[in-house]
């Protein structure tokens, strides 16, 4: 294994930020090298600075063995460093093989040869054991279909080094195995591989090499085998993480919520469950399994078909969000970005965003936005510069808890958390479920939806099961285990019991 | 001031625009003699009231990441639907009324295409347009009726000691739009929903009512534009509003307000329709042809919007600088 890419005494300030200070660390060609460190500990801008769209404020790269500065992304590309970005970068309304090979189109002649591309793109995907269409728009297919379209695509590049930013995000458990058995192959022909995730499990398993920063740091670069979840854990965040999830003994109260078989659309119906106070309940299921419009049919976002909702002893008919929100319950929503913040205003009108209306009859009063959100910052610790920051600029970890602390402003009774910790660190996510403990332990009841066995296994008091559009099992105590959970949204309990 | 907060207003509130007013005053003072009369100020005044009550009355629509191509068509019919009243007999304040109620009504017919069944205020107010301006020839035909009495064209041509009563009208309606938009919950609101719509709605904001309001204000100040410019011009017919639409729109958004929705202010609506109106006045002191002037408006129209694209940039590369990684 041979070094490709080495990095000296990098340093990059900001005004007023160092994201990364005097980091030295060499990528090797045929090996797998993972990245990891909280959200703000500066992989972005590593990444960033090899690609080319930073350049570093100190410290030489050197590629291949001699110096180079790398002062384009096209440099980059030009160099064979290539990146699958986290967002999905395809053109909606091209085909599939029209995007793999966007700007680098195979001519036959003076004509694009459209055959031999369709043909290629086809040996592409079968690799990942995907077989669709390539001369369909891609627009047609789903997000994981996407990033496996986008993975090709930079593969088909033939680059020396490729930078994979969080590519499982969004992949079923077959796509990661098959997105992982070509990551072996490319390896094997000698490519260099970094790779960034915050699943710590995926990297035991891919990675050979493991690379920590903290706060712009290198904490240490170590041989995966060395290496259990815990150490990374704890070179991550500086600290033990003695037990991931903590709850404390809260004596269930009396029922905040109780949905009587809600029939919601075609397929979703026989949705009963109930919240008490004190206690977090998880809504657990597939992608698709109909948890989501639970949550917006209580908000009042989805229409309620049959069925009978009370909330505090009364009969409740959602209407509205704004209606819902004044009685006490809020929803933090799946799509945090889209949904549950607006990126281009400051974190202190994202904080007041569901409050401010209350506040007088009136009169804006950003005076009061601003001491409200001061005071929230430090609370959930939002790590901010200051409550003036555009919400864009701030990691997804910090993103989420100003969406919990525009939540808590509310003074909401009764919370749902949709997938509360998707995209975020280790760190923060702790720190989140903490939020959610105590939340409880004032009284408060949680209905959470989570598609992270674990999460709902550690934080839960009670899970109900949800399959194909129904609640098909409610389970308590010792039978909240993982095993339980997935037999159950996994259907395979669900035809054997004949529910 | 430090330095930050003087960039802030500069660049971010769009101060500059006001630079650009004065250069062009000062130009215009070198050039012509005429320029710098109290009457040819007052003149100016006069003729960006109507245009000024029109932009900072449709900027709520802008915010609200929507647009209102129907108001020179309220304009018109409420300005005819006054002429009308007023022809046939009935007391001024009668004549006032029955034309807002039809600017009111403009506004919920607007709010309720966007709002409920949610076609695009793109196509949806531009068809709306056609309907009042259809209305109006229906009321009117090709007639033209004048002749109102004096205690109407005290609105739109009398003076209070030396200032048209106009302009007074024009002002008040911008304090008020200023205070609603930049000041009031209600304002903020606007701003929410026009940045994005799904938070501020997940966040318990009624889209729905914020749709609501922007139209009926903006319909409303077309109505009184209407209103002021059938006393101004002595005489209503159809169509009187037309020449509005465009220019009330580009005040708008040469004073920096987005297209994108949610980023904006009043102020800048103001510096919009000022330049605008000096344009024409500045071509007509310098007997530029009316048929070479849509070319020149147009000119500056593109100008002004790409200097502000331009600070935009400036502003945009201070960000991302000052951005965390």
């Amino acid at each position: 294994m041979s070094e490709i890419i080495r990095l000296e005494h990098i340093w990059k300030r900001f005004t007023g930020v160092t994201a990364l200070s005097d980091v030295s660390v060499s990528f090797s060609s045929g090996e797998v090298h993972a990245l990891v460190g909280e959200n703000g500990a500066g992989k972005s801008t590593l990444i960033k600075v090899l690609l080319g769209a930073y350049q570093p404020t100190e410290g030489r790269i050197f590629y291949e063995g001699k110096e180079t500065v790398i002062e384009s992304p096209r440099k980059g590309s030009e160099l064979g460093i290539e990146g699958v970005h986290q967002e999905l970068m395809l053109v909606p309304y091209l085909s599939v093989s029209q995007n793999i090979f966007l700007n680098r189109e195979i001519r036959k002649g003076k004509i694009f040869d459209v055959k031999e591309m369709n043909r290629r793109s086809q040996e592409l995907l079968h690799d990942f054991s995907i077989d669709i269409d390539v001369t369909k728009p891609v627009k047609q297919y789903s997000a994981s279909i996407w990033k496996m379209i986008d993975i090709a695509r930079v593969i088909n590049q033939n680059p020396k080094v490729i930078i994979f930013d969080e590519p499982t995000a969004i992949l079923s458990e077959r796509e990661v195995d098959s997105l992982f058995s070509s990551i072996r192959r490319l390896k094997e022909k000698g490519i260099a591989i970094i790779y960034i995730s915050h699943r710590l499990n995926e990297i035991g398993e891919i990675a050979d090499k493991v690379t920590v920063l903290r706060d712009g740091h290198h904490i240490g670069t170590l041989p995966a085998s060395e290496l259990c979840n815990d150490d990374i854990v704890k070179m991550m965040v500086g600290r033990d993480v003695s037990q991931y999830y903590s709850r404390s003994r809260v004596e269930r109260g009396e029922e905040l919520i109780r949905l009587d078989s809600l029939e919601l659309k075609k397929g979703q119906h026989d949705i009963s469950l109930s919240v008490h106070k004190g206690e977090i309940v998880g809504l657990a299921g597939l992608v698709g399994a109909g948890r989501t419009e639970v949550a917006e049919a209580i908000l009042g976002i989805n229409p309620i078909l049959k069925g009978s909702i009370t909330y505090k002893g009364k009969p409740f008919h959602p209407a509205s969000p704004s209606q819902s929100i004044k009685k006490g319950i809020y929803l933090v929503p799946e799509n945090r970005k889209y949904q549950g913040l607006i990126l281009r205003f400051t974190v202190a009108n994202n904080i007041a965003l569901s409050v401010f209306s209350r506040w007088a009859k009136f009169f804006y009063k950003g005076k009061k936005e601003a001491t409200v959100a001061e005071n929230a910052i430090r609370k959930l610790s939002i790590k901010t510069p200051s409550s003036k920051q555009l919400v864009n600029n701030l990691s997804g970890g910090n993103q989420q808890k100003v969406v919990i602390a525009k939540a808590l402003e509310t003074s909401a009774e009764f919370l749902i958390f949709d997938e509360p910790s998707v995209g975020v660190d280790v760190g923060a996510k702790e720190e989140i479920h903490n939020h959610m403990d105590s939340f409880v332990v004032a009284g408060g009841g949680i209905l959470m939806i989570s598609s992270d066995l674990p999460e709902v296994v550690g934080m839960c008091d009670r899970v109900y099961v949800m399959y194909e559009g129904r609640i098909v099992k409610e389970l308590k105590g010792d039978e909240v285990t993982d095993n339980n959970i997935a037999e159950y949204m996994l259907g395979s309990k669900v035809a054997e019991a004949g529910i | 001031m430090n330095k930050e907060k003087a960039y802030s207003l500069f660049f971010e509130k769009g101060l500059y625009r006001i630079m650009i007013l004065v250069v062009m005053c000062v130009l215009l003072t070198c050039i012509s003699d005429s320029f710098l009369s109290l009457s040819n100020i007052m003149n100016i005044f006069r003729q960006a009231s109507i245009l000024l009550i029109l932009a900072v009355g449709a900027t709520g629509t802008i915010l609200a990441k929507g647009i209102d191509l129907s108001l020179a068509g309220v304009m018109s019919l409420s300005g005819c639907v006054c002429g009308y009243v007023l022809n046939a007999g009935y007391p001024v304040p009668v004549a006032i009324l029955a034309a807002l109620s039809v600017g009111i009504g403009f506004g919920f017919v607007n709010g309720f295409l966007v709002g409920v069944v949610k076609i695009p205020a793109f196509v949806s107010t531009y068809g709306v347009k056609y309907i009042a301006n259809g209305l109006a020839l229906m009321l009117m035909g090709s007639n033209i009726f004048f002749g109102f009495p004096e205690s109407f064209l005290f609105l739109g041509v009398g003076f209070l000691g030396p200032v048209p009563v106009l302009v007074i009208w024009a002002l008040i309606i911008t304090a008020i739009m200023y205070v609603f938009l930049e000041r009031s919950k209600f304002g903020h609101q606007i701003y929410c929903v026009g940045a994005n719509s799904t938070a501020a709605f997940y966040s318990g904001i009624s889209t729905l009512r914020t749709y609501f309001m922007v139209h009926v204000i903006s319909s409303t100040c077309a109505a009184i534009a209407g209103i002021l410019q059938a006393s101004r011009m002595n005489a209503a017919q159809a169509g009187m509003g037309e020449s509005f639409q465009m220019l009330a729109v580009a005040s708008i958004v040469i004073g920096g307000t987005s297209m994108a929705g949610g980023e904006g202010n009043v102020i800048g609506g103001i510096l919009g329709a000022l330049i605008l109106t000096l344009i024409t006045n500045g071509m007509n002191l310098l007997n530029i042809s009316s048929q070479a002037q849509p070319l020149v408006t147009g000119a500056v129209i593109v100008l002004a919007v790409f200097l502000d694209v331009q600070m935009k940039h400036i502003e945009g590369k201070k960000a991302v600088k000052a951005a965390i990684a």
